[in-house]
């Protein structure tokens, strides 16, 4: 379609020439993880782009995303001109390996024009691999304020407040599961249960803790670590606690998780999943209203909550013109304007007006970041992506699936680490 | 030269006492369009007068009233009662035999054929009790359908996996409406002759009037509006096209109305009939061309997967296209591990130019989605 759209563009402007000297036949493919509805509102800023310069994009989204990328990059023929990494562990090895290219100085000025410093991974004056784009909050749970209200259940506050609750839901209607839960999601088949271990480890065992776990000072045979797992094996994935149990769990895509919660007759009361699991509502949800989200509540109720969130990062692996020209597009307000509009989208973008450019409800997301609570990056993402985007999925899996023990899941791990480490001394 | 009066010569010497040659060929009709040109020569062809005997085998489609008429109601409406509860429960099971013996009890033909009589005729008090009986009949139908779908349908219909029975008739298409037409101008030429009548089922079943009915019925209960709608239009698309169709051939064959301007009458009822095919015909050219276009992703699915491994099989192809965009869910089995899915999927968007979801199921165990844009 935007092929016919530039081509219906330059019969009306007499001629594409004039405006786009520098037009090509390339096509800039940019791979990432967005998939369907977020595959389109990610692609809602390229028309402007393709129209303005007539260069062509193509955006490729995969479940594979890791694998895949992995892949092309090794294969040395097929590396795509841009992509968008969800690991920040994945991007420094990427750059470690020499397979990124430095931004230009147009786009490194647009990133340090438009994002704070402590975010841009590189000192003033040397070169920069990575910008910002998407941020997300893992830590959100989401709920139908009608449901609560029509069964007498309230909002905890703290964890232990949280499992009454559950106890609470599975006692009161046993057509009402307390957890919306569910993780397949190809290679990355894993991800949505190392999300609700992170966010049990930074509230019971703190962020020190957390930050030596993710940094793999701390392994996963931790006394804290094990407490976290087991926390989260009898709050949710124990029997009775999810919708449609273990099959279920095991076998639906991440993405359709959360339908029990919007179904006619509700399976789940709960549903813990990232802010961006708002483009997989039902058409037409209204958030606040349909369905609301509270914090996953920390330990000590009279403090706010910690936050785990998550951080797309826009990468390059070509050098041409037209790909710098891109990329300082993409990095700019006007790259994400389109699906902040459309709502599901924020950032750390530091130029753009609040009440504007997002949505109400990625306006609350923006707000949580700003209101001085702790809160740290998605812990499996900054591990090395051999560990925390590869074995750490595979193996909590085996071990909710019950192929593994706890006792064996751990151990797998922390011999993954040992290894790492003897290959690099 | 043939011994003719010249046309131009009549007018100079007018014959008052002349009664109009009807053999004469006019040559005004060298004038006409072809079609013009088509139905004079075929007005001529086939102008015969009916015998008393095809006008009673039509005349007797239904009773004209009092206790037979009655009789055929009660009888008609039982009928119909039987086969939408066959064909709702042969739809369900999805069997096509069982289907296939409900349009055999379906007794809608009589009255839509007796409504199409009526038009040619133009006798409008039968017209109307036709098409009364053709309404009572169509809710009864629906009616049944439903109900049988209430007590029967949610234990064995998942509403996102509904028959194939059902679905081929939520999707009707312009071969639907030429289907129709064919099997109607069969009707109007069985019709008055009793000879024929043997042939009469086999046009019951060509052009299906119940099973529509009770699958819209069917998907109306399991609350798949869109479905039944479209199962509706595939019965008034049906009953539009029978009724056209069956009165253009009774037309052909002789049958007129009796009254003093019978002609212009005929030609009004034919043009509304006519028109009302035109109106049905724009939402089946709108699936037609989807049909089209889901013809075309499955062909452009089917070479990007040669392309992509050409030592794989498909299985199974699942694919539509919809607002420029496809969706395409495919099962493929193949040896060893597949190829990297993404490479599929910029395949198949690089032949079908318009942004593509993929869900590819690869040996029945290993899912991978991707999405091009």
């Amino acid at each position: 379609m935007r092929r016919a759209l530039l081509a219906a563009a330059c019969l009306i402007a007499v001629g594409c020439s004039g405006g786009n000297d520098d037009a090509t036949d390339r096509v800039i493919d940019i791979f990432g993880p967005y998939r369907t509805g977020e595959a389109d509102d990610f692609v809602a800023a390229l028309p402007q782009f393709e129209l303005d310069t007539g260069i062509r994009v193509r955006y490729t989204g995969s479940a594979d995303f890791v694998r895949d990328l992995n892949q092309r990059v090794e294969s040395g023929v097929s590396a795509p001109d841009i992509a968008i990494v969800p690991q920040p562990g994945l991007v420094d090895e990427l750059a470690g390996d020499g397979r990124l290219v430095a931004f230009d100085d147009a786009t490194t000025a647009v990133v340090r024009e438009n994002y704070p410093a402590d975010l841009i991974d590189s000192a003033a004056g040397a070169s920069l691999y990575a910008a910002p784009f998407r941020a997300s909050i893992k830590s959100l749970v989401w709920y139908r304020p009608s449901m609560f209200e029509e069964q007498g259940w309230e909002v905890p506050s703290t964890l232990d407040e949280l499992s009454e609750l559950v106890e609470q839901i599975e006692a009161d209607d046993g057509a009402i599961a307390p957890w919306c839960f569910a993780m397949e999601s190809g290679s990355a088949t894993g991800w949505a249960a190392t999300d609700w271990v992170e966010d049990l480890v930074l509230r019971q065992a703190g962020p020190d803790v957390y930050d030596e776990w993710a940094a793999g000072d701390r392994g996963f045979d931790d006394p804290a670590i094990r407490t976290a797992l087991t926390t989260f094996d009898e709050l949710v994935i124990s029997e009775g606690r999810t919708a449609g149990g273990l099959r279920n769990i095991l076998q639906t895509e991440v993405s359709r998780a959360g339908e029990p919660l919007f179904a006619d007759e509700p399976g789940c009361a709960m549903y813990k999943q990232a802010s961006f699991a708002e483009s997989w509502f039902p058409d037409g949800t209204a958030v606040g209203d349909d369905v609301d989200f509270f914090v996953l509540p920390g330990t000590d109720g009279d403090e706010p909550a910690p936050l785990v969130a998550a951080g797309d990062s826009l990468v390059q692996f070509s050098d041409d013109p037209e790909v710098h020209r891109l990329m300082a597009h993409l990095v700019s307000p006007d790259g994400s304007r389109r699906w902040a509009g459309r709502g599901g989208f924020y950032s750390a973008l530091t130029t753009v007006d609040l009440d504007t450019y997002y949505t109400d409800t990625d306006r609350q997301f923006a707000e949580l970041f700003r209101d001085g609570r702790e809160a740290r990056f998605d812990a499996s993402d900054v591990m090395p992506s051999s560990i925390g985007s590869d074995l750490l999925w595979r193996e909590i899996t085996s071990w909710i699936s019950g192929t593994t023990t706890l006792d064996e899941f751990v151990a797998i791990m922390d011999a993954a680490y040992a290894d790492a480490d003897a290959d690099q001394s | 030269m043939p011994d003719r009066a010249d046309p131009h010569d009549e007018v100079l010497q007018p014959q008052p006492d002349a009664v109009p040659e009807p053999t004469a060929p006019d040559p005004a009709a060298n004038r006409l369009t072809p079609i013009g040109t088509f139905t004079a020569w075929l007005r001529e062809a086939v102008k015969r007068e009916p015998s008393e005997e095809e006008h009673d085998a039509i005349d007797e489609l239904i009773p004209q009233g009092g206790p037979e008429f009655v009789e055929y109601v009660v009888r008609f409406s039982l009928l119909i009662v039987m086969s939408a509860a066959i064909a709702a429960f042969g739809l369900l099971a999805d069997s096509a035999a069982v289907v296939i013996g409900a349009m055999l009890v379906a007794p809608l033909m009589t009255p839509i054929t007796a409504a199409a009589a009526a038009t040619v005729t133009a006798r409008n008090s039968r017209l109307w009790r036709a098409l009364a009986i053709v309404a009572w009949g169509t809710m009864l139908a629906i009616a049944v359908g439903w109900v049988i779908s209430l007590i029967a349908g949610g234990s064995v219909v998942d509403p996102r996996e509904i028959p194939g029975e059902v679905r081929a008739r939520t999707f009707p298409t312009l071969l639907d409406l030429g289907v129709a037409i064919a099997a109607g101008a069969a009707a109007g030429y069985i019709l008055p002759r009793r000879s024929t009548s043997g042939a009469l089922p086999g046009v019951g079943i060509a052009v299906a009037l119940v099973p529509p009915l009770a699958t819209v019925g069917i998907t109306a209960q399991l609350g798949l509006s869109t479905d039944a709608r479209n199962a509706f239009l595939l019965f008034v698309t049906n009953l539009a096209a029978i009724i056209f169709s069956a009165g253009a051939a009774l037309a052909l064959t002789g049958f007129r109305p009796n009254q003093f301007e019978g002609t212009r009458a005929l030609r009004a009822r034919m043009v509304i009939t006519l028109l009302t095919v035109a109106v049905v015909a724009i939402p089946l050219t709108f699936h037609t061309r989807t049909t089209l276009e889901d013809l075309r992703l499955r062909r452009a699915v089917s070479d990007a997967v040669t392309a992509w491994d050409s030592e794989v099989r498909i299985v199974e192809l699942d694919a539509d296209a919809y607002d420029n965009r496809a969706r395409v869910e495919l099962l493929i089995v193949g040896r060893g591990d597949p190829l990297p899915a993404w490479q599929l999927a910029e395949e198949i968007q690089d032949r079908f130019d318009a942004a593509v979801d993929l869900r590819l199921l690869y040996q029945r165990d290993e899912l991978y989605t991707v999405s091009v844009r």
